[in-house]
């Protein structure tokens, strides 16, 4: 089957083509003119072409997820549900936007099979987990041994069972500190009984993913998110990575001062200013957008701390061996001076940090917004007019304490191709995804400009995952169901008979009794699992 | 070789007792499939199936899983696994018959510590988990040395665990529970450990969750999902004649009215009511690979099958071929 989208603007920063032409499909890959008719013409002619969108840090399944789903049945109206839809509205909503690849960042890898399983229930995307390792107390033991090549052993095990795509790491020591009853934990503070900081944790699981080769560098959930003042913990974990690949996750929630009559600012200028001149940071955002939604997150210490804020009032904290996590609602409102701040200061960090190639474009779905808050937020990074009358709507003494009014910065299609697409798949080592170039997976959003780009970007005009026109304009066009993508690093086995030992002792139940077995999510007619490469 | 289906007290196929029940159940006005004891993917099959046919879904065990549900969802709680409360607990109170035991031992996490293991059973529950409350809280009350005891073990203990099962506790008790455990941990470590209902309830509720947002008691009659605990409790449809065709999956089938369709898919040996048709299943995680909650692990496990056979199916290639035939779409998402 050849299909040719012809006529459109092709952008394509990876390989550099930005032009009107066509682009050619055969089966699932993009192929070079082939010099004979299409079977399929789509015509895309003063339409914009781009590889399909791909979410680095989106909170769509497992087990927290789901605990929020069932925490707020009277949110559940219309495809939303305060942040939690089901899967059905996960998959068509992402790719009605463009999106064809989501990563589920903080899976526990005690709890990856049930994410897996939903994942698989999710239709027209691709998916990834990342397994969460830091918390859980046989990694602390070989830190604390100095066990450096049984740590990395015991990640590669770990992402080959849980099927992850990369290691995360969630306010490490900070979850182990909380059961043992402190309320507050920072990145030099010694984790009980184990005379280790978070630092040390941080350091040791760096050095273990890049051992392995692993393409995504390790991922980051740091300590203090979102209390005032925590730009000075993002900045020491910056430098105490001591310019080795570092991904922090939804910096936003960390670009916090404590100045002003508030004793809240926006500290994001500062920040920024120090990811511009650290090559080795990638970082997601995690934009602030207004409404009402749901805080999902595996970072038990701060979520416990949360509840006091919740709306509705009531909330879901689990304290469990490796992370736990907790599920507090929230409504983010335009008349409060701390919700107007956040907002101001995820945008300063999208318009401040200089390489789109190291900044990602997350709300990190749900805790800062639904992810259909998105196509608003990509209107607001490319239109400074858009942005001024947003602002002009926000408290005055809130803007006053941010950058924000002050940039005049405009996003390009160029910019967006990069942070959404190329960027991305580079930082995942998706190589075949994330751009246009013949031999890609033909996943491929095709939007018509038109004044409302927030419309533009909700409901793409096409939309084509695996080659196949799946979606128009936000109607489906075809069912379609992707893969699970994963890393599969070699490891020293003898790990395994450790871990069995282990997990008996402790525990009192077989290792087994985690994994997650292709038979347990394979569909009939494809393979559960696409492996991506690691570095030899 | 004994047969895999009956149609009317009579051995039929397996594709005609399929067909059967698809034409009858497309012929309900309000049809409910319920009993829902099965796998992950036999719960995922029933929603589809349910979807599909407008009908309304419910477990066989979700009065208990509901009544813990509730209290979260009420006010919110406090809670954490069995393989932590395992690791690190140094005081367990178990409150009930149902909750099963722990090692006495110390615990792995936090081997300096002892742990102490009490159970809190017997009369009166509410008003005893009242008196413990009310002690914690630092109130002076007599009350008897049992709970004296256990009171004085939660306010000293530094990571303490509650296991209660609903089957044996009120709502107000559970609420009561979840309460104090929200008191205590101003100061210290308490979390609560509900346990499962039985009937794989946990794990057909987070399936039916990540399938419509809800968990059962669910229903598509108006196309949409709609959660609703008092209208969508099937014992109650069958006993007011809300519903008129009912699809049991699992054992401990019920006898229906006279005038309403019942068709039970269970495995051999189980109780199908007054059936009209019955399917024989094979029985997840024993003779078909199956995922299911672990209440031991406190997640979903993947459980290959003990004792493989091919001849029944699971219940999930049973539901899925039904609705393959049931073609009347009355919901899309
Ligand atoms: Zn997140």
């Amino acid at each position: 089957m050849l299909t040719r989208i012809s006529g459109g603007r092709i952008i394509d920063p990876t390989t550099g083509r930005d032009e009107i032409g066509d682009l050619w499909i055969e089966d699932q890959r993009i192929v070079a003119a082939p010099g004979r008719a299409a079977d399929l013409d789509c015509d895309a002619s003063g339409m914009i072409v781009l590889a399909g969108a791909i979410d680095i840090h989106s909170h769509i399944a497992g087990a927290n997820v789901n605990t929020a789903r069932l925490l707020l049945p009277e949110l559940h109206d219309g495809a939303m549900f305060a942040g939690a839809p089901p899967g059905e509205w996960i998959g068509r909503l992402f790719a009605a936007m463009g999106y064809t690849t989501v990563v589920e960042p903080a899976i526990s890898p005690h709890a990856a099979l049930q994410a897996q399983r939903e994942l698989a229930a999710i239709p027209f995307i691709d998916k990834a987990i990342l397994a969460v390792l830091g918390n859980d107390d046989f990694t602390l033991r070989l830190i604390r041994a100095g066990e450096t090549s049984a740590l990395a052993d015991y990640a590669a095990r770990t992402l080959g069972a849980s099927g992850g795509l990369g290691i995360k790491t969630i306010n490490p020591g900070g979850a182990v500190a909380f059961r043992e009853n402190a309320r507050s934990f920072s990145l030099d503070d010694e984790v009980p009984r184990w005379g280790l900081s978070s630092r040390a944790i941080m350091r040791a699981l760096q050095g273990a993913v890049a051992a392995l080769g692993v393409p995504h560098p390790l991922h980051l959930h740091s300590n203090n998110l979102g209390l005032p003042g925590n730009v000075e913990t993002a900045l020491a974990t910056i430098a105490a990575a001591e310019g080795e690949r570092l991904h922090l996750a939804h910096l936003q929630f960390y670009s916090y001062g404590a100045e002003g009559p508030r004793k809240f600012s926006s500290a994001a200028a500062r920040l920024a200013e120090a990811v511009n001149a650290a090559p080795n940071i990638s970082v997601d955002v995690g934009q602030v957008m207004f409404g009402q939604t749901v805080t999902i997150s595996s970072d038990v210490l701060r979520q416990f701390g949360a509840r006091a804020q919740a709306s509705p009032r009531k909330f879901a904290i689990t304290e469990a061996e490796g992370n736990g996590g907790g599920i507090v609602p929230y409504r983010y409102r335009r008349k409060n001076f701390f919700n107007a701040v956040q907002w101001a200061a995820g945008l300063e960090l999208f318009l401040l940090i200089h390489d789109p190639w190291r900044v990602f474009f997350t709300t990190d779905h749900p805790n800062g917004a639904p992810f259909t808050a998105y196509p608003d937020l990509f209107a607001l990074l490319m239109d400074r007019d858009l942005r001024a009358r947003w602002i002009a709507g926000l408290p005055e003494d809130a803007m006053a304490m941010t950058t924000l009014p002050s940039l005049t910065r405009e996003y390009d299609w160029r910019e967006i191709a990069i942070m959404t697409r190329a960027a991305p798949a580079r930082l995942l080592g998706l190589r075949d995804r994330g751009h246009l170039a013949p031999g890609a997976r033909a996943d491929i959003a095709v939007y018509r400009p038109q004044a409302d780009r927030a419309a533009m970007f909700r409901n793409a005009e096409m939309v084509f995952k695996d080659g196949k026109l799946i979606l128009r304009r936000g109607e489906v066009v075809r069912r379609h169901f992707g893969q699970a993508l994963r890393v599969a690093p070699g490891f020293d086995r003898a790990i395994e008979s450790r871990l069995e030992a282990y997990y008996d002792n402790v525990f009192g139940v077989p290792l087994q009794a985690f994994d997650v077995p292709e038979a347990a999510i394979a569909r009939k007619d494809q393979p559960a699992f696409e492996s991506v490469p690691c570095r030899a | 070789m004994t047969a895999e289906a009956w149609i009317a007290g009579r051995e039929a196929t397996r594709g005609a007792a399929i067909a059967a029940i698809a034409r009858r159940l497309v012929a309900s006005a309000n049809p409910l499939v319920a009993g829902l004891a099965t796998d992950i993917a036999g719960a995922e099959a029933a929603h589809d199936l349910a979807q599909r046919l407008g009908a309304v879904l419910d477990h066989r065990h979700s009065p208990a899983a509901l009544a813990d549900l509730a209290v979260m969802r009420e006010s919110g709680w406090l809670v954490t696994t069995p393989m932590e409360a395992r690791a690190m607990a140094d005081c367990v109170v178990l409150v009930g018959t149902t909750p099963p035991d722990l090692p006495h031992s110390p615990p792995p996490f936090a081997p300096e510590r002892a742990r102490r293991v009490f159970r809190l059973a017997g009369e009166d529950m509410m008003l005893r988990l009242g008196l413990l409350r009310a002690m914690l809280a630092g109130r002076r009350i007599a009350a008897d040395a049992d709970l004296t005891t256990i009171a004085q073990a939660l306010r000293a203990a530094r990571y303490a665990v509650i296991c209660w099962s609903a089957a044996d506790i009120s709502p107000l008790a559970i609420e009561m529970l979840c309460r104090l455990i929200e008191d205590l941990n101003d100061t210290t470590r308490c979390f609560g450990l509900p346990t499962p209902a039985p009937g794989n309830a946990a794990g057909v509720a987070q399936a039916l969750a990540w399938k419509s947002g809800f968990p059962f008691r669910l229903g598509y009659a108006r196309g949409r999902a709609e959660h609703d605990p008092w209208r969508f409790d099937a014992a109650r449809m069958i006993a007011a004649h809300e519903t008129d065709g009912v699809l049991w999956i699992g054992d401990e089938a019920p006898s229906v009215p006279a005038g309403m369709f019942l068709a039970v898919l269970a495995p051999e040996g189980s109780d199908t009511g007054n059936a009209e048709i019955v399917i024989s299943t094979a029985t997840p995680g024993r003779d078909a690979d199956a995922i299911l909650f672990d209440p031991m692990i406190g997640a979903l496990r993947f459980q290959r099958a003990a004792v493989p056979q091919n001849t029944l199916s699971p219940p999930a290639a049973i539901l899925e071929a039904i609705a393959a035939l049931c073609d009347q779409t009355v919901a899309t998402c």
